[in-house]
């Protein structure tokens, strides 16, 4: 069998000595093992591989409704993907993008509720700004912490998402009650994005992903801060003695996180779930820590992890109509799908993990 | 009992399974790999401990048999964090949910409705120290596993402080080349460390079942696993402190059951009392701040023998 | 990082490995059944009428949780058999994208009736009814507030008078317990929940005005533990007779129950005496599961309700109670009588149980007298 890693021998093709070539073509070659293995789970639980593989791509894009589905999950594990990917750039590991989400998808619920007669063109932008701000606010504490305080800021984001989630949980029951469970009524007509494509039901939010994605490239390879936040994350002691700014750019860094989750929330109750659902944001920020990481923190590879994530999570629910499986086996092919390019080293951090 | 008691009963019975997990991990992160995988592994071994009593009607067996689903994942995981390099968090998070995943299907499966439930494991009472005043029924009436969650604390800080392996693993954590410049197998060393913390934390999971929930459902973890995670830190990667930790988390969930006695808790939303662990976990943060993981913990170690032509 | 040919070997050494091991765990799934048919399918059942109607049932819990997802999971099953239709469930199922998915997936193959057990998705089972106008989307509770004012027309909602049975149970915790109180466990808030809670401690207030409920919010329907942890916090303050309203947490309540000799349980939603058979004095609403083979049957015949409430007098007799009979034998003949009266009492409509409208809120049960709603406290 050959895997990924005979791709130096390939090398000598010229066109592989192109680093992102060969990148894309071990990522290809790794992905075709991957699926090798995940074939012989499937067959193993009595499943025909082809079938059930053939289910998850029809599953998360055979249909246009179901396209929209996936491109609609992707632009937010865009978006927690770079909430994790520009912390991680400074060595801050950020792992509350679920709760910079919540706290977003909650601002942005305020904001829906509380105008309920503005019109579209100003309520949309309000709601959106009042997602981001709550995602960087969330987000901050955390960053606050880390750099002024040296609080560990793994387990600060990590207990500010089980606050999050459980703010969710009483907003939903306790502030914006729909009488019916634990979810609230339908924001007003004029705070949810518009729809871009009918058929699909793809809203703004996939085009806004796109941007924060360019926004972030920009960041990152362009400006000084972007500059700063590579420095600080390869040395902040050596950063600090250069005279940079350290703990503001380690705020920096998490706030930028935050914004991003946080204008997921604000999408995943306007432009999708169009309520604020309990559970709703259903571990997409967890899934954003590995988006980012399978992207090797980089903005342009955001785009296709996340696409690869979203089409797993949106197939993989279609297993039990056309192959009498499980969706809790959904979750499992994930895994072992990206656990074996993990394995196969198609998939490997530029970063030696988190301090 | 009165409140007071009933809290401290309840959220020691509470704190059991996150010491189990949070020991376990704290060897695998004091010998140099980061398990964020944890949740997975309780779950497996929680499922494991309901499955091998149902056929069984052992709770030795059952709890055996979790021990070896431990050791199962730590070979899968050693094989992957260790072996293969491959980055921990993302390979412990995956690893989390696909065992999740397992557990909802294999539960659906091979535990039969009728019989999920599994008698609980008998509530121990201490000769002459339970029938001490107030702190009796609170302290020494607890289910087997809680209290073999205690002795279990002395053990790891014996193990890692007082021992060979302990010494070695430490530095393997912190340092690995001062292990490998002594003629050690870094890897194998971690490998040792991982096993015992998947060990002791499938032990976690089946406290879940043998004690707390005294049943198997798929959502029975209800992330303790991340919960111990940051027990570990707040611990500063000490078995005593943990008790601290978890405790705090045992504790405030207590508090939530008794609310109702407590004047000031009475008109608290749930919701907003559960957050009450959380916010205190932050704030201990903040006064312990300078928590820091062990020097290499996270990063594969590759032998130095390795490490020539690279 | 340079690979080498010795790196290549063994990485597919320890690919082998790591599939070994995967392939180890997934084997057990096999283990139990040695086909691929998936067991949550009921698909495949013949009897009654041939029929290619089809139906999904997708639930919160699952199949073996001894309460609200088994019920349904039994349902499909016996949907399956006394339709013909094919019925599959799917449990473990969470979040809004998943139920979306589902949903969809199941609509594109075909299905003509997708039924959604899970109380938040109400917003789900109007955006998947607007995109599927072929399959008829059912919702496990009324349509309620802003934007389900008009619902779409292939969109059915149906609300069994669950709290019929609570306060049934209540009556019957009321007349069993020795102590005078009585614990009662609520997993979420939300009104249908709420009203189960309330009624059933309006149920032991009509028969023990004197008696003292207890009510805890675990917040959680998913982890047993809170659930098992709240019984025994009210059985240490006393209570001997436990309810719940948890969900997939409920066997937390029958543990506790079955950890202390002389409390006793009463399960909802399935007979859950299997399940703790010393501590189950009784079960609520166990015909719950009577309502997929009729919300079915009512889709095949083409006179499937928009929206209709499911109760006492209806097809469906939702909320009587279903003895544990070895336990409930050792009940005094005075008490069954005094039980008997207060069920007939519901029945006949002389006692009249509040819904979600009225004690729609926790601790609702508290601002409502008895005597208001028919109840003739005993001499």
């Amino acid at each position: 069998m050959s895997t990924a890693t005979n791709i130096p021998a390939a090398t000598r093709f010229s066109l592989l000595r192109k680093p992102a070539v060969a990148r894309a073509a071990r990522l290809l070659l790794a992905a075709l093992a991957a699926l090798l293995l995940v074939s012989i789970l499937l067959e193993l639980l009595g499943a025909d591989a082809l079938t059930a593989l053939q289910a998850i791509v029809e599953g998360a894009l055979g249909a246009p409704f179901s396209l929209g589905q996936t491109v609609m999950i992707a632009s937010i594990l865009v978006l927690t993907g770079i909430a994790a990917a520009v912390p991680f750039t400074a060595r801050l590991f950020n792992v509350g993008a679920e709760g910079q989400l919540y706290a977003g998808a909650i601002a942005a619920t305020a904001v829906g509720f509380q105008f309920p007669h503005l019109p579209s063109a100003v309520h949309v932008p309000l709601l959106l700004a009042a997602g981001i701000a709550g995602g960087a606010l969330w987000a901050a504490i955390p960053g606050l912490m880390k750099a002024y305080m040296n609080a560990n800021e793994v387990i600060v984001s990590l207990m500010l998402t089980f606050i999050a989630t459980l703010l969710a949980e009483y907003a939903t029951t306790g502030i914006w009650p729909s009488g019916l469970a634990t979810n609230t009524d339908p924001l007003p007509g004029n705070a949810l994005l518009p729809t871009v494509s009918a058929s699909t039901d793809i809203t703004l939010g996939a085009p806004l992903a796109v941007v924060a994605v360019l926004l972030t490239w920009l960041l990152m390879n362009r400006g000084t801060l972007g500059f700063q936040i590579r420095a600080t994350g390869f040395n902040a002691h050596a950063s600090e003695l250069n005279g940079l700014p350290v703990k503001r750019i380690q705020v920096l860094a998490f706030t930028i996180g935050g914004a991003a989750a946080g204008l997921a929330g604000a999408i995943l109750v306007a432009g999708i779930q169009d309520s604020l659902i309990a559970g709703g944001a259903a571990g997409f920020g967890f899934l954003g820590i590995a988006v980012a990481l399978v992207a090797r923190l980089s903005a342009t590879w955001m785009i296709p992890s996340a696409f690869l994530f979203a089409v797993l999570q949106v197939g993989s629910n279609s297993l039990q109509v056309k192959a009498g499986i499980s969706p809790s086996m959904g979750a499992v092919i994930v895994g072992v799908f990206v656990i074996a390019l993990l394995a196969l080293g198609a998939i490997r951090l530029g970063t030696d993990g988190a301090k | 009992m009165s409140t007071t008691q009933l809290v401290l009963a309840t959220g020691i019975t509470l704190m059991a399974p996150i010491l189990w997990a949070a020991l376990g991990e704290l060897i695998t992160e004091q010998s140099g790999t980061l398990n964020v995988g944890i949740e997975g592994v309780m779950i497996l071994g929680a499922f494991t401990t309901a499955l091998v009593y149902q056929r069984s009607g052992s709770p030795v067996l059952a709890l055996l048999a979790a021990v070896g689903s431990g050791l199962l994942c730590a070979v899968m995981l050693g094989a992957l964090y260790i072996r293969r390099g491959t980055d921990q968090i993302v390979t412990g998070i995956v690893f989390s949910s696909a065992a999740v995943g397992i557990a909802a299907v294999l539960s659906e499966k091979l535990l039969s409705a009728d019989s999920v439930q599994v008698s609980s494991l008998p509530t121990l009472s201490i000769p002459l120290l339970s029938k001490l005043p107030w702190v009796g029924p609170v302290l020494f009436e607890q289910n087997a596993l809680v209290f073999a969650a205690l002795i279990a604390v002395p053990c790891v800080w014996y193990l890692m402080h007082r021992t060979w392996f302990g010494l070695h693993a430490r530095a393997a954590g912190e340092r690995p080349l001062v292990p490998e410049t002594a003629g050690l197998s870094v890897r194998g060393i971690r490998y040792v460390g991982l096993a015992l913390g998947c060990a002791l934390t499938a032990v976690g999971g089946a406290t879940l079942v043998l004690s707390v929930a005294g049943t198997f459902q798929p959502g029975v973890t209800n992330g303790r696993g991340f919960i111990a995670l940051a027990v570990v830190v707040l611990a500063r990667w000490n078995p005593y402190r943990a008790v601290l930790g978890a405790l705090i988390f045992g504790l405030a969930q207590a508090l939530q059951f008794q609310a109702d006695s407590v004047p000031v808790l009475a008109d608290v939303p749930t919701s907003i009392l559960l957050m009450v662990p959380y916010v205190v976990a932050v704030v201990v943060v903040l006064l312990t701040h300078g928590s820091r993981y062990p020097g290499a913990a996270g990063a594969p170690y590759r032998p130095r023998a390795e490490q020539v032509g690279f | 990082m340079s690979t080498t040919g010795d790196g290549r070997r063994r990485s597919l050494a320890i690919l082998v490995l790591v599939a070994a091991c995967l392939l180890a765990l997934a084997l057990g799934a096999c283990g139990g059944s040695d086909s691929n048919d998936d067991s949550t399918s009921a698909a495949g059942t013949t009897g009654g009428a041939k029929t290619d109607y089809k139906v999904a049932v997708l639930s919160v819990g699952n199949k073996t949780d001894g309460s609200y997802g088994q019920s349904l999971a039994e349902g499909s099953a016996g949907a399956a058999t006394k339709t013909g239709a094919k019925v599959d469930f799917v449990g473990n199922l969470n979040t809004p994208d998943q139920y979306v998915s589902q949903g969809t997936s199941f609509a594109q193959a075909g299905y003509n009736m997708v039924l959604i057990g899970h109380g938040a998705m109400g917003p789900v089972v109007v955006q998947l009814a607007k995109k599927f106008p072929d399959t008829t989307f059912c919702h496990t509770l009324l349509p309620f507030g802003r934007g389900m004012e008009n619902p779409p027309r292939n969109t059915c909602f149906f609300f069994a008078r669950g709290e019929l049975g609570a306060f049934r149970a209540g009556a019957l915790a009321g007349l069993i317990s020795r102590s005078g109180v009585v614990g009662a466990n609520q997993a979420l808030v939300f009104p249908a929940l709420n009203a189960q809670i309330n009624d059933f401690a309006l149920g032991v207030k009509c028969v023990n005005p004197r008696a003292d409920v207890l009510t805890t919010i675990t917040n959680n329907d998913a982890d047993p533990s809170p659930t098992k942890t709240a019984s025994e916090a009210q059985i240490a303050k006393g209570a001997d007779v436990l309810f719940g309203a948890t969900g997939t947490a409920m066997a937390g309540v029958f543990q506790a129950a079955n950890d202390h000799p002389g409390t006793l349980a009463i399960g909802q939603y399935v007979d859950a005496a299997p399940s703790a058979p010393r501590a189950v004095v009784a079960s609520t609403i166990v015909n719950y599961q009577d309502v997929v083979p009729y919300l079915v049957q009512q889709g095949i015949d083409g006179r499937l309700p928009q929206q209709q409430v499911l109760g006492s007098g209806l097809p469906i007799r939702i909320g009587y109670l279903k003895f544990n009979d070895p336990v409930y034998a050792q009940v005094s003949a005075d008490q069954k009588a005094a039980y008997d009266k207060i069920d007939a009492a519901v029945e006949s409509d002389a006692i009249k149980v509040p819904g979600p409208d009225r004690v729609g809120n926790p601790g609702d049960w508290r601002n409502v007298d008895v005597s208001t709603i028919g109840c003739k406290p005993a001499a």
